[in-house]
C-alpha cells in the first residue's frame, strides 16, 4: 500500500496509508486535483490541524478504515445520539478543548464519520439539560438580566414541544 | 469613511448593541474566524448617512487597546471573552464554524435548542440564526420545506414561515373540529382515533402528479379506512372578490401536520409530536398525502393569481382575504363533512 505524508500546522510529518488518508474528502480531492503520483514523496500540508489533533484523527481513521461509507443524511429524520460505539466513546473521552478541535479538524478535513460522532458527543452534553446545567457544562456566563431571561424563556413557547 | 469589503470567511457571530445613555450610538459587530468588523452608527454628533466602520484582524485585536475598550463598553465581557478565545485559538462550543454548530443542532430536540438559546446572549444569537430556524422548521413539521416555503423564507426568514404555518394549521383544525362537532360528533371521534399516516415530504411538483386520494384508496388493504379523506376539502367558491391562490397562504397540509393539529385542536397552543416515529411506520400507503385546498374561483370577476414569490401579502391583506374565505369555507365545510362521514360509513361497511 502506498503511503502519503501529512504535515501538521506545527511542522510534524505523519506517514499514512493513502487509503486511510482518503477518508478525508479534503485530502482525497486534493490528491485527485493535483494528480499526485503515488511514487513521489509528496507532503500534504494541513495548516489548520496541529500534530496532537492530527495524531488523533489518524488514529480514528485507521480504526475505522474498513467502515462502510456513512449513509446520506435524511434531514427530516430525528437523529439518534445513543448509537456511539464503545470504541468511539472511549476515543472521545477527552477534554472539551480537544473535542472541539476534533470537530474543527473533521470539518476542515471533511471526514463525515468523525464529524458526526464528535457532534453527537457534544449534543449529548446538551440534551435534556436546563439552561443553568448547560452553562455549567460549557462554562457559559449568563449575561441576561432577570427580565431578559424571562422574556427569552417565553419567546419560543409558540413552537415548543410539550 | 473607509471602504471596507465584507469578510470572506464564514461569519461566526453577528451582534447589535446600543451604547449606554447618553451616547445611544448603535453598533453592529460581525465576527469571522479571522477578523472582525465593527459598524458604529453615531447618533450623538449630528446626522450621519453612513456608519463608521472598523475592520480588524483577530490577531490585531489582541493589541488594539482602543478597539478593546470600545467593544468592552458596548458589547460587554462575554463578547470580549469570545474574541479573546478566537484570537488565542481556544475552541469552544460558541466559536465553531457555522456548519459544525448546525450539525450539533441536528441532534438536539427543538426544546434543547431553545434551552441552549437561554444560556447567554451569544448563544441566543447563534441559536436564532436562520439556518437553525430552518432546522427547527423541519423538526416541528417533520418534513422538508416546499418550494413555496423556501421562497417565503427568503423574504421573511424561517422563523416567520414556521410561525405562519403553525398558526394556519391550528386554525384550520380548530375550525374543522368545531364544525364537525356540530354536525356529527361521531366523525370527530373517529377522525381523532385514526392512526397517523406516513408523513411525506411536501413537494409542489409531486403534488401535481399525485392522484386524488379516492383513486389511491383502491389499493388499500381491506378494513382500513381512507385516512386522508376526512381531512380533505373541496374547492371553495366565492361569489365575488379576488381569487386567492391558496398556495400562497400555505393551504396544503401534510398528514403529519394534520395529526399535529388534531392532537390539540382546542387549546391551539402547543404541539405534540410524540408520535413522530409512529408517523413513519403506521402506514405505507400514500393515501391522503395532503390536505389539498384547491384555488378558489369566483363566479364572476377576474382571476388574480398571487404567487408567494412575487407578491407577498401584507398582513392586513392576508387577514382580510382569509376572513372572507373562512367565512365561506365554514358553510361548505360543514356540509362537506357530513358527506365525508357518510362516505366513510359506506366504505367501512
Amino acid at each position: 500500500m502506498p503511503n502519503i505524508k501529512l504535515q501538521s500546522s506545527d511542522g510534524e510529518t505523519f506517514e499514512v496509508d493513502v487509503e486511510i488518508a482518503k477518508c478525508s474528502v479534503t485530502i482525497k480531492t486534493m490528491l485527485e486535483d493535483l494528480g499526485m503520483d503515488d511514487e513521489e514523496e509528496e507532503v500534504v500540508p494541513l495548516p489548520n490541524v496541529n500534530s496532537a489533533i492530527l495524531r488523533k484523527v489518524i488514529h480514528w481513521a485507521t480504526y475505522h478504515k474498513d467502515d462502510p461509507p456513512p449513509p446520506e443524511d435524511d434531514e427530516n429524520k430525528e437523529k439518534r445520539t445513543d448509537d456511539i460505539s464503545s470504541w468511539d466513546a472511549d476515543f472521545l473521552k477527552v477534554d472539551q478543548g480537544t473535542l472541539f478541535e476534533l470537530i474543527l479538524a473533521a470539518n476542515y478535513l471533511d471526514i463525515k464519520g468523525l464529524l458526526d460522532v464528535t457532534c453527537k458527543t457534544v449534543a449529548n452534553m446538551i440534551k435534556g439539560k436546563a439552561p443553568e446545567e448547560i452553562r455549567k457544562t460549557f462554562n457559559i456566563k449568563n449575561d441576561f438580566t432577570a427580565s431578559e431571561e424571562e422574556q427569552v424563556r417565553k419567546e419560543n413557547e409558540w413552537c415548543e414541544e410539550k | 469613511m473607509t471602504n471596507v469589503s465584507f469578510p470572506k470567511t464564514p461569519i461566526l457571530l453577528q451582534l447589535y448593541a446600543r451604547a449606554e445613555a447618553p451616547c445611544r450610538d448603535y453598533y453592529g459587530l460581525t465576527i469571522t474566524e479571522t477578523n472582525l468588523l465593527l459598524h458604529a452608527w453615531k447618533i450623538t454628533h449630528g446626522p450621519h448617512a453612513y456608519p463608521r466602520t472598523k475592520f480588524s484582524d483577530i490577531e490585531d485585536f489582541k493589541y488594539d487597546k482602543f478597539l478593546q475598550e470600545d467593544l468592552k463598553n458596548v458589547f460587554g465581557d462575554n463578547v470580549m471573552a469570545y474574541l479573546y478565545d478566537l484570537a488565542y485559538g481556544r475552541r469552544k462550543l460558541g466559536n465553531l464554524p457555522p456548519k459544525a454548530f448546525l450539525n450539533i443542532m441536528r441532534y438536539l430536540t427543538v426544546n434543547d435548542v431553545f434551552r441552549l438559546a437561554q444560556t447567554s446572549k451569544i448563544f441566543h444569537e447563534l441559536c436564532n440564526a436562520d439556518s437553525v430556524w430552518r432546522l427547527i422548521f423541519m423538526k416541528v413539521l417533520k418534513r422538508s420545506p416546499s418550494p413555496e416555503e423556501k421562497k417565503m423564507a427568503r423574504d421573511m426568514g424561517w422563523k416567520e414561515v414556521l410561525r405562519k404555518r403553525l398558526a394556519y394549521i391550528r386554525k384550520v383544525y380548530a375550525e374543522r373540529t368545531q364544525s364537525q362537532t356540530k354536525t356529527n360528533p361521531q366523525s370527530v371521534k373517529s377522525a381523532v382515533q385514526l392512526k397517523p399516516a406516513r408523513s411525506t415530504p411536501l413537494k409542489a411538483v409531486d403534488q401535481r402528479h399525485v392522484k386524488p386520494a379516492a383513486e389511491k384508496a383502491v389499493v388499500q388493504k381491506p378494513g382500513e379506512l381512507p385516512k386522508g379523506k376526512v381531512l380533505e376539502q373541496k374547492p371553495v367558491r366565492l361569489s365575488t372578490g379576488k381569487v386567492i391562490d391558496q398556495k400562497a397562504t400555505k393551504a396544503k397540509l401534510t398528514q403529519s401536520e394534520a395529526n399535529l393539529a388534531m392532537k390539540d385542536p382546542v387549546k391551539q397552543k402547543r404541539v405534540m409530536l410524540v408520535e413522530g416515529k409512529l408517523d413513519q411506520k403506521a402506514s405505507r400507503l400514500p393515501i391522503g398525502k395532503t390536505l389539498e385546498q384547491k384555488s378558489v374561483r369566483p363566479l364572476t370577476g377576474p382571476i388574480v393569481e398571487q404567487k408567494a414569490s412575487k407578491t407577498m401579502f401584507t398582513h392586513s391583506e392576508a387577514n382580510s382575504a382569509k376572513k372572507t374565505l373562512e367565512h365561506r369555507t365554514e358553510k361548505t365545510a360543514s356540509s362537506n363533512k357530513s358527506i365525508m362521514a357518510n362516505k366513510k360509513i359506506i366504505q367501512v361497511k
